[in-house]
C-alpha cells in the first residue's frame, strides 16, 4: 500500500518539477531581436522586442501602426512574427521590407493604413510574405539604383527584386524570381554591404565573402581565425570586420588581402563607426576603441565597464554614442575619450543606433522599462547625443 | 548572494563549461550530451544505488507496513511504529525520492547550457560570453555547431525524442517495478506506468532536443544499473509488453524474497511489530534503537553478530 503511496508520490513530485521546469524555463529561449530603428518618411520604425515593428511619428513619437495588427497576410505561417534581427528597409515609394527568425521576408506600405476599416481582419490592407531558407538575422539591404532586394538568411544569400515583392501585396499567387546567390559554410548575422558592383558579407564560418551581385561567383574570401559575425564596416578602399577572435580586421575592398588586424580584448561584434581616418567600436569586454583606419593602431581605449558592446556606435554632434548590455548609452568625446555624459535604459542594448536627418540618436533598447520604480512602462526610441537625454514612445507600446 | 547567483556559479556555468569543453574536444555537441550524461551519472551514482536500494526494500516492507496498519488505529503511533519499521531496515523513505530531487536541479541547469550554447535565440550567445570561463580551448570553441543526427539540439523535437523519452521512460519503470500483490496494485501499476511515459514525453515536445537527448541517455543508463542491481539474469520481453504478469527482471523476484527471508528471520525471534515499540517508548531507547537497527541488502542481513 504504502509502496503504490510512494510511487503516487514520485508521480507528483516529478510532474510538479517538470511542470516548474517548461513554465519556469518557457520564455528563456526567445527570440527577441535586435532591429535598428530606421525612417519611412514622417514614421519611425522600432522593434520594440515583441516581435511587432511599431510604426511611430517621427516628430511626436506617437504610436500610428503596429506590424502586422494593423495588417493581412495570406499566408498563415507568416503571420506570427518572430524575432527581427536586421534594419528594415525602404523603397522610393514607401514600400517597407524586413526579415524575421521565421526566415520570411515581408513587405507593406504604411500609408495604406486606414483604421477605420478594420471591422474584419480580411479588410486590412495587405503585406506580402515571402519564405527563405533560413532565419534572417542580417536583414535585408536595398540597391536603390536597381531595386534589388539582398538577403541574408540562414547560410546563403538571396537575391530578388522588391518591385515583384512589392506586387505580390497585391496579387498574393504572384511567382516571384528569387536566386539563391551564394551559400556559406556557416549562418550569416551580418548584413549585405554593396558597393563596387559586389555584395560583402560575413560568415559564422569565419570567412567575410565579396560576391558578385549579377553573377553571384566568389570575387574573393578573407579567412578570420574564428566566426565573423559583424556587419562590415566600409572605409574608403578598407572593410573592417569583427570577429570571435578578437580581432577587428581591416581588408583590401579589391583583392580581400588582410591590411591589419587590431586585437581588442573580447568578441568583437559591433560594426565600427567611422569619420575620417578613425574606426570606434567596441569589444564584449565592455571596451571602447579607436583604432587608426590605415595602420591599425589604437589612437586610444576606454574601458566602460558597462558590458559588452554589440550594437554598432555612431558618431554625432561632435560625440561617439556607444550602448551597451547593460543598458547604458555613453557620450564619449573622440578626440579626448572623455565621457561627456551616460544614461541608463535598465534594458539591454543590442540594436545598433542610427543618426537621424536632425542629428539626433535613434535607439532600439531590448524592452520596455518600468519608469521610475512605477506600473508605467515606456519605450525609448531616441536620445540628444549633446546631452544624452531620452525620448521615449507614446501609445501602447509597451 | 541570491538562489541564482548560486545556482548559476555552482550548477549552471560549471555544466556550461564542460559542455563546451567536451564540444571543443570531440568536435562533436551529440557526443559532447553523451559524455556529459555518463559524467553526470556517474556524479549521481551514490545518490542513484541509494534510491534503488530504498525503493527494493520499501517493496520488501510492505507486507510488514500493511500489518502495522491494521493493528495500529491511532494515527500517531502508526506513524512512529512506521519509522520505527524503516530505522531497524535501515532505510530512510526519502531516499526513494533523493535521486529524483536531485535530477530537478540537474535537468534545469541542463536546460539553460543548452539553450546557451546552442539554442536557437541569437541573443543567447551574447550570455553565452558572460559564463564562458576565460580559458583559449573554451573561448576559441564557441558558437557550437547545434546539429546532431537528425537533431538540432536548441531545438525541440516534435516527434521522435519524444517519442523515445516515453519509450525508454516506459521500459525502465517496467524493469523498476515489482509485481503487484493485489488487483487494485495492479490497476494502479498499470496507471502509473502508462501516465508517466505519456506526460514525460509530452513535455519533451517543446524542450530542446539536448535535453530529450540527455533524458533518453540517462534512462538506458538507469536499465543498465537496475539490470546490474539485481545481478543480471534473464530479461522477459513478455512481461515489458503487457503478454506476461511477471516481472521484466526475473531475478528481482529472487533478490526480494531473498530479502523478505532475511526480514523473517530477524524478526522471528523478536516481538510482534508494534509491542517492542510500546515497552519501549519513553525508556531511553536511543540505545536500544541502535542494538536494534539493522542493514538488510542483497538478501543479506548486515550488522548482526
Amino acid at each position: 500500500m504504502f509502496h503504490m503511496k510512494q510511487r503516487a508520490l514520485s508521480l507528483f513530485i516529478g510532474l510538479a518539477l517538470l511542470s516548474a521546469l517548461v513554465v519556469g524555463c518557457g520564455g528563456a529561449a526567445g527570440t527577441r531581436g535586435w532591429a535598428a530603428p530606421a525612417r519611412a518618411g514622417d514614421i519611425l520604425l522600432v522593434s520594440t522586442g515583441t516581435r511587432r515593428l511599431d510604426g511611430l511619428n517621427a516628430q511626436t513619437r506617437q504610436q500610428v501602426w503596429r506590424f502586422n495588427d494593423f495588417w493581412h497576410i495570406e499566408d498563415g505561417s507568416a503571420r506570427k512574427l518572430r524575432g527581427i534581427y536586421g534594419q528594415p528597409v525602404v523603397s522610393d515609394d514607401g514600400t517597407v521590407f524586413f526579415g524575421d527568425y521565421n526566415g520570411y521576408i515581408y513587405a507593406f506600405r504604411p500609408s495604406e493604413v486606414k483604421f477605420q476599416e478594420f471591422e474584419r481582419d480580411s479588410d486590412k490592407p495587405k503585406a506580402a510574405s515571402l519564405k527563405l531558407g533560413g532565419p534572417v538575422l542580417g536583414g535585408v539591404t536595398l540597391d536603390p539604383a536597381t531595386g534589388l532586394l539582398f538577403v541574408s538568411a540562414g547560410e546563403s544569400l538571396y537575391k530578388l527584386q522588391s518591385t515583384q515583392l512589392a506586387a505580390k501585396i497585391a496579387n498574393k499567387d504572384l511567382d516571384i524570381e528569387v536566386a539563391r546567390l551564394f551559400e556559406t559554410g556557416g549562418e550569416i548575422w551580418s548584413q549585405p554591404l554593396l558597393a563596387n558592383g559586389n555584395v560583402y558579407i560575413s560568415s559564422l564560418d569565419g570567412n567575410m565573402y565579396a560576391i558578385d551581385q549579377a553573377t553571384g561567383r566568389e570575387v574573393w574570401r578573407f579567412t578570420g581565425e574564428r566566426s565573423l559575425a559583424s556587419t562590415p564596416a566600409l572605409a574608403s578602399d578598407t572593410l573592417l570586420v569583427g570577429g570571435f577572435d578578437r580581432r577587428l580586421h581591416a581588408v583590401d575592398l579589391a583583392t580581400g588581402e588582410r591590411k591589419w588586424s587590431f586585437e581588442a580584448t573580447d568578441w568583437v561584434w559591433s560594426r565600427p563607426a567611422i569619420e575620417g581616418n578613425s574606426a570606434y567600436f567596441g569589444d564584449f569586454d565592455g571596451n571602447v576603441y579607436s583604432v587608426n583606419v590605415t595602420t591599425g593602431a589604437a589612437t586610444w581605449s576606454l574601458a566602460l565597464d558597462k558590458g559588452a558592446v554589440r550594437a554598432a556606435p555612431v558618431l554625432s554632434g561632435g560625440l561617439l554614442v556607444v550602448g551597451t548590455e547593460d543598458g547604458w548609452f555613453v557620450g564619449i568625446e573622440p578626440s579626448s575619450q572623455a565621457i561627456r555624459w551616460q544614461t541608463k535604459v535598465d534594458t539591454a542594448v543590442t540594436a545598433d543606433l542610427v543618426v537621424a536627418e536632425d542629428g539626433s540618436v535613434l535607439i532600439a533598447p531590448s524592452s520596455c522599462v518600468s519608469l521610475n520604480d512605477t506600473d508605467e512602462r515606456v519605450y525609448y526610441t531616441g536620445l540628444d547625443p549633446a546631452t544624452g537625454v531620452l525620448r521615449r514612445a507614446l501609445g501602447p507600446v509597451c | 548572494m541570491g538562489i541564482g547567483f548560486f545556482f548559476d556559479t555552482v550548477l549552471i556555468n560549471p555544466l556550461t563549461n564542460l559542455f563546451v569543453l567536451l564540444t571543443a574536444v570531440t568536435g562533436s555537441t551529440g557526443a559532447a550530451v553523451i559524455l556529459l550524461t555518463i559524467i553526470i551519472r556517474i556524479v549521481t551514482l551514490p545518490l542513484t544505488l541509494k534510491q534503488m536500494h530504498s525503493t527494493r526494500m520499501m517493496a520488501v516492507l510492505a507486507p510488514r507496513m500493511q500489518d502495522i496498519q491494521k493493528r495500529f488505529k491511532d494515527p500517531r503511533r502508526r506513524q512512529e511504529e512506521t519509522m520505527r519499521l524503516y530505522k531497524d531496515a535501515g532505510i530512510n523513505p526519502l531516499g526513494c525520492f533523493s535521486s529524483m530531487l536531485l535530477q530537478f536541479p540537474i535537468l534545469f541547469a541542463l536546460y539553460r547550457t543548452f539553450t546557451l550554447t546552442v539554442g536557437e535565440a541569437p541573443e543567447a550567445l551574447i550570455r553565452l560570453n558572460e559564463r564562458i570561463y576565460p580559458w583559449g580551448l573554451l573561448q576559441s570553441a564557441v558558437p557550437l555547431p547545434g546539429e546532431f543526427l537528425w537533431l538540432h539540439l536548441g531545438r525541440p523535437d516534435p516527434i521522435i525524442l519524444p517519442v523515445l523519452v516515453a519509450a525508454t521512460t516506459f521500459i525502465l519503470q517496467k524493469m523498476t517495478m515489482m509485481p503487484a500483490m493485489d488487483e487494485r496494485q495492479r490497476a494502479q501499476n498499470s496507471m502509473m506506468n502508462m501516465l508517466m511515459p505519456l506526460i514525460f514525453g509530452w513535455i519533451t515536445i517543446s524542450l530542446p532536443s539536448g535535453l530529450g537527448l540527455y533524458y533518453v541517455l540517462s534512462n538506458v543508463i538507469g536499465m543498465v544499473l537496475q539490470y546490474a542491481y539485481v545481478g543480471g539474469g534473464a530479461f522477459n520481453w513478455k512481461g515489458l509488453i503487457g503478454l506476461s504478469q511477471d516481472p521484466v527482471l526475473p531475478r528481482a523476484l529472487e533478490v526480494r524474497q531473498r530479502q523478505m527471508d532475511s526480514v523473517e528471520e530477524y524478526t522471528r525471534g523478536q516481538e510482534p511489530v508494534g509491542t517492542a515499540a510500546l515497552e519501549e517508548t519513553g525508556s531511553g531507547n536511543g540505545a536500544n534503537a541502535g542494538r536494534r537497527r539493522r542493514r538488510y541488502a542483497n538478501g543479506r542481513r548486515r550488522g548482526r553478530r
